[in-house]
């Protein structure tokens, strides 16, 4: 009898799992973030980055709901006996509709994260921006926290950090130059990308690299059921995109082809410059496969390669007769001239998802990633005079670039509903080349070579090598209905010049919520980076250069708390707030009267270490259902950095150069009817600040010599006149017979606003209305280069 | 397609609006600043202040003030000297006249013997303007001693089109230092050449003797530690231009604090050797005895900071750029700007072997 109980009471007591992968029914695409509820227990799970979920719940009959924002919602009745997989595919919704899964996240105000902000492909593509062009960063860029730089360009700064403090990674594979056109654009396709999440708070310890920021930006897996694809054509570039299964369900492809109309133009272009030809292009070519083996392993391979490229080419051929005395020359003539410049990446990846069982999930990543800027400029000379021919050729050739091999492990061990334990290990091998150069002067007379010389200005074998290997683990983890707590910690280890540095890296964040909508959040994290951006200017070049830590430049580490407060009782509305305080200590800035050319030589005597703190407060309103969508963020900060040893701004604190007051970024969405749709966006950030001298002062050189310089009082002491802009676009969809047209217009900064992406002191001529010269005083100007601009482009999704 | 073209042709006339725009920035021209700049040394008895004006868009000299200084609290008031002239001619008339040359400074003079420890504070007035500074002089770096030994040094130059190696002959001067104790200390290194020559008839004897200097001579520093004091030798670097060199010759005793030091500088033999051609035809036997001086300066952090500073600028130049990180001028003075520093300066002499040449 005593038995009998035990065994009833066990089996009541026994605990299954239900997991599998949640889909797109369509396309067959894996949902990232994708809810699995049971309503009577509230227990839930969401999908991770491959769409794999997973629930631990005592055995019994469960009604589960598995739903996705934009899809509507699917309710299966399950006898849960024993572990249970279950893969569902999800219908997208006539309207958008929100399933509010109390579930471990990954982001967004359900999740632990303090600072985690899901930022789905739509909303990429429906942001207004820059030459129609839809851009990932630039969207990015309106999220609260997050500033850019020069205005209109892509680049950007999050709570305080740097421009090379954000880890930018593509499907998981860390990307150094992500801009385009000197940043004006980003590499990132929005066709070829599924979702992008920002990582700005308390970071999941499976992160780790950089100090500010994590995006990680996931592709398309591809179309499991059919072929579909879009085509684009814009006012600056030209995209193609395909995806469909190459064996139904199993194996799917994804490609994804961008380029600038020059690109296409090339040919013609020659044609009509044929003695001057010169193209400026980018192109960006994204291809996945997706293979699907079983329930318990799948595989993906993609790979990632763009390039800007500029070239030169100019030729001069001629000939003639030439009398000197009695003698008559005859000769012939040919010269050349090109300039060739191209910079880019070239990331390659391959992924194994392999379920052990319900409770655990694995991902394998291997990963290869090459940087490359390469420039070479020449001339060649043949003279034919009489027959005898005389060849002269010049060739300059410079490079740099950065080459990684990583291979990574992450394990997701589901135990039971409370926990969800994340653990696994990444090891990067880098190489860096900061710069080779060499000159070849050859020149040969008739059969005589009279030079032939190669230089090289550098050791055309210098490379820096680093060994990066980190371990983490973190457990997302219920302490009864309302409390969430993730702590977790990375351990990693940096390898470079026969120096190992270590970092152990502590993480934490923690959720109430009140079960009324309202949560609140608190968190710290440290942070470390081994890499350096040696930047020339405040845009995106080529010649800027990546350059690890070394024995002597410590890595830059940071300490974040944060707490926030948010609310989601109102269907479709997510309000949030989050007050943050951020540490950095060995961030670099150059010295006092350094040279910001980007060569590496020398670099670690032209820059000095010191101390940062960043403070804000964000406040985020967002919007994400209905056929009106958008948010309204404002931040509130102040950023300065310190160098305590004197030789920048003598040992004072100042303020950083991107420290701006306040933003504010409005983006609205509206969707009229399946063919009307409008969006817009404005923003406002308070200018950052730039060095201007305020006086002219007499100077003594060390042997009593006077002498005249420009004063500066301190560094960064002007403050840049405040920059606002508003971006409108609508989109008209015509359906097809076989899928749709959009027709978009943008208006690029509509109120024409001069915002200033320069601003320097000049002491020029002034003159009056009649042009008289009048005398010479002291200016301030402002350089705009985005002022308004339209555009149009027209997509066909079929 | 015409809709397109006028379109293109709408979207480059706005492309070409991003333009250049005056933006408000307020300032005062006649808001001036005094400026004192004066380099003291216990090795001098007279001393030179200079006086300016700092404008937003100028420098004026500063005639009229009033300056003083007071050595341990006894007053000296220096004596304003008065500008240079120069001739110029009038292209008219072409008559000539002198002018006072235009200098943006007034140099003003006073006498006073300085010692390590004494506090020496200079004062200048003029109308509302009072501006002071207050210096300590710090003790003198010790001289332990000076070894020289004659080598040549390669270099390997690489240049658009060639490589070259490059030859030259040294002195090497070894000089040992003995840091001033229980201070953090800032010093700069002066090597000069002193010169006599004696000129001889044919019958042996001397009708004249010259002498010249102590001049200053340039040195190479060959990657010594303490001498480059973080800064690059300049000697062969790849970026050579790119590369900030220690031009001002200054160096700090964080290698060596409290302790004894050796550093290297290396001076081209030809200052040593260089024959008086010009004597050639009016003596039969030359004579020429040099003497190396060697002398260091002790300042103070201040005066340190300050002439990194100038080191940044004469690396690059003395305007503020959009690629090359401003520098901030550090200051001493109270109610205004520049700098005073006072140096107690050692010294050691070496005398080099005497040459003769007979005609």
């Amino acid at each position: 009898m005593l038995a009998l109980f035990i065994n009833a009471s066990a089996a009541a007591q026994r605990k299954v799992t239900i997991s599998g992968h949640i889909t797109d029914m369509a396309s067959g695409e894996t949902l990232i973030g994708a809810g699995i509820l049971e309503k009577e227990s509230g227990l839930g799970a969401v999908t991770n980055n491959f769409g794999y979920y997973t629930l631990t719940i005592p055995a019994g009959e469960y009604e589960f709901h598995f739903s996705y924002v934009g899809y509507s919602e699917t309710v299966k009745l399950i006898d849960m006996r024993r572990d249970t997989v279950v893969n569902v595919a999800l219908e997208a919704g006539e309207t958008l509709s929100s399933s509010h899964i109390v579930a471990r996240k990954d982001a967004g105000i359900q999740s632990t994260y303090l600072g985690a902000i899901d930022i789905p492909a739509a909303q990429i593509k429906n942001t207004p921006v820059l030459f129609g062009e839809a851009d990932v960063l630039k969207v990015l860029q309106m999220m609260p926290g997050v500033q850019g730089g020069n205005e209109g360009f892509s680049g950007i700064y999050v709570r305080g950090g740097g421009p090379d403090e954000n880890l930018i990674m593509l499907d998981g594979v860390p990307i150094y130059n992500v801009d385009h056109m000197l940043g004006i654009f980003s590499v990132f396709q929005p066709e070829a990308v599924k979702k992008v999440t920002l990582y700005k708070g308390s970071f999941p310890a499976r992160y780790g690299g950089r100090v500010s920021s994590i995006v990680d930006i996931r592709t398309n897996d591809g179309n499991m059921k059919e072929n579909h694809g879009t085509v684009s054509i814009g006012l600056i570039s030209d995209k193609l995109h395909l995806e469909g299964p190459i064996i139904k369900d199993k194996l799917a492809y994804s490609v994804s082809a961008r380029g600038m109309h020059t690109v296409l133009y090339a040919p013609l272009i020659k044609i009509a410059l044929k003695d001057a030809y010169a193209n400026y292009f980018f192109y960006d070519l994204n291809g996945k496969v997706t293979w699907r083996l079983s329930d318990r392993d799948r595989f993906y391979f993609g790979a990632y390669h763009g390039r800007d490229r500029f070239v030169y080419d100019e030729k001069y051929e001629g000939e003639g007769t030439e009398t000197i005395g009695s003698e008559t020359i005859h000769h012939k003539y040919k010269d050349r001239t090109d300039v060739g410049v191209f910079w880019g990446n070239t990331v390659g990846s391959a992924r194994w998802n392999h379920v052990f069982n319900s409770k655990l999930f694995a991902n394998t990543t291997l990963s290869y990633n090459r940087y490359r800027m390469v420039m070479g400029a020449g001339s060649a000379e043949t003279d034919i005079v009489d027959g005898v021919k005389t060849t002269s050729r010049y060739h300059l050739d410079y490079h740099s670039g950065i080459r990684d091999f990583g291979i990574r492990a992450d394990l997701d061990y589901t135990p039971s509903p409370k926990h969800l334990v994340k653990f696994g290990s990444e090891y990067l091998w880098h190489t860096f080349i900061p710069e080779r150069m060499s000159a070849v002067d050859r020149e040969v007379n008739g059969a005589e070579i009279q030079i032939d010389t190669t230089i090289h200005f550098a050791d055309p074998k210098k490379k820096y090598g680093g060994h990066e290997l980190s371990i983490y683990a973190e457990d997302d983890f219920s302490v009864g209905e309302h409390l969430t707590i993730n702590p977790g910690a990375r351990l990693s280890m940096f390898y470079t010049e026969g120096r190992t540095y270590w970092s152990l890296q502590p993480r934490v964040s923690a959720k109430f919520s009140t079960g009324r909508g309202y949560s609140f959040k608190a968190g710290y994290a440290r942070m470390a980076q081994y890499v350096h951006l040696l930047s020339s200017a405040q845009i995106s070049l080529p010649v800027d250069l990546w350059v690890p830590i070394t024995k002597d430049i410590r890595p830059v580490t940071s300490d974040q708390f944060s707490v926030g407060a948010y609310y989601d009782g109102i269907k479709g509305w997510e309000f949030s707030v989050e007050v943050y305080l951020k540490n950095m200590r060995n961030i670099l800035e150059y010295k006092d009267g350094t040279l910001m050319l980007g060569t590496s030589e020398g670099w670690e005597k032209r820059v000095e270490m010191g101390e940062g703190t960043a403070k804000g407060i964000e406040f985020l309103i967002q919007k994400t259902t209905g056929k009106t969508t958008g948010w309204l963020a404002y931040t509130l900060a102040k950023t300065d950095r310190i160098f305590p040893d004197g030789s920048i701004n003598n040992g004072e604190r100042f303020p950083y150069k991107y420290d701006r007051r306040h933003c504010i970024d409005l983006s609205v969405d509206h969707r009229f009817n399946k063919k009307w749709g409008v969006n817009a966006t404005w923003s406002f950030a308070t200018g950052g600040t730039t060095t201007v001298p305020v006086r002219q002062v007499a100077v003594m050189t060390p042997y009593g010599y006077i002498t005249d310089a420009q004063y500066v009082d301190h560094r960064n002491n002007f403050r840049i006149p405040p920059s606002h802009r508003l971006n409108i676009g609508c989109n008209f969809h015509k359906e097809r017979r076989r899928g749709e047209s959009v027709w978009n217009l943008s208006v690029y900064n509509a109120y024409n606003r001069m915002n200033p992406n320069f601003v320097f002191m000049d002491y020029g001529p002034d003159y009056d209305k009649n042009g008289d010269y009048t005398g010479t005083s002291l200016k301030m100007k402002k350089i705009t280069i985005l002022p308004l601009l339209p555009s149009l482009s027209w997509t066909r999704i079929f | 397609m015409r809709k397109y073209l006028i379109f293109s042709i709408l979207i480059t006339a706005l492309v070409s609006v991003a333009c250049e725009n005056t933006i408000k920035y307020e300032y005062d021209l006649n808001d001036g600043e005094m400026t004192i700049l004066g380099q003291l040394s216990t090795a001098d008895t007279t001393h030179t202040i200079f006086l300016s004006m700092s404008y937003p868009d100028r420098i004026d000299s500063l005639p009229g003030a009033t300056v003083e200084c007071f050595v341990n609290g006894s007053r000296t008031l220096a004596r304003p000297i008065p500008a240079c002239y120069r001739e110029e001619t009038d292209w008219m008339t072409g008559e000539i006249s002198l002018v006072p040359n235009h200098l943006p400074y007034t140099k003003y003079e006073f006498e006073a013997i300085l010692k390590p420890g004494d506090k020496v504070r200079i004062e200048a007035t003029k109308g509302q303007m009072d501006v002071w500074t207050e210096v300590v002089i710090p003790q003198p770096i010790t001289l332990i001693a000076i070894d020289t030994v004659t080598l040549v040094k390669s270099s390997v130059y690489q240049s658009f089109g060639e490589t070259e190696t490059y030859e030259q002959e040294y002195v090497e001067f070894t000089v040992r230092l003995s840091d001033a104790k229980g201070t953090d200390s800032y010093y700069s290194m002066d090597p000069k050449i002193s010169t006599v020559i004696k000129l001889s008839s044919e019958n042996e004897e001397d009708f004249s003797t010259i002498s010249r200097g102590p001049s200053e001579v340039s040195y190479e520093t060959f990657h010594d530690l303490i001498l480059e004091d973080g800064y690059s030798s300049g000697m062969g670097d790849m970026f050579e231009d790119l590369v900030p060199v220690n031009y001002t010759r200054c160096f700090s005793d964080k290698m060596f604090r409290d302790s004894e030091a050796a550093v290297r500088l290396y001076i081209p033999t030809y200052y040593f050797r260089s024959y008086p051609y010009e004597y050639y035809n009016i003596a039969s036997k030359i004579v020429v005895d040099k003497t190396f001086h060697l002398s260091v300066k002790s300042f103070d952090r201040d005066f340190y900071n300050y002439l990194r500073a100038i080191n940044n600028m004469q690396c690059y130049g003395y305007e503020v750029s959009p690629i090359i990180e401003p520098t901030m001028l550090p200051s001493n003075i109270t109610g205004g700007m520049g700098i005073v520093s006072v140096a107690s300066e050692s010294g050691m002499d070496i005398t080099f072997p005497t040459e003769v040449y007979h005609r």
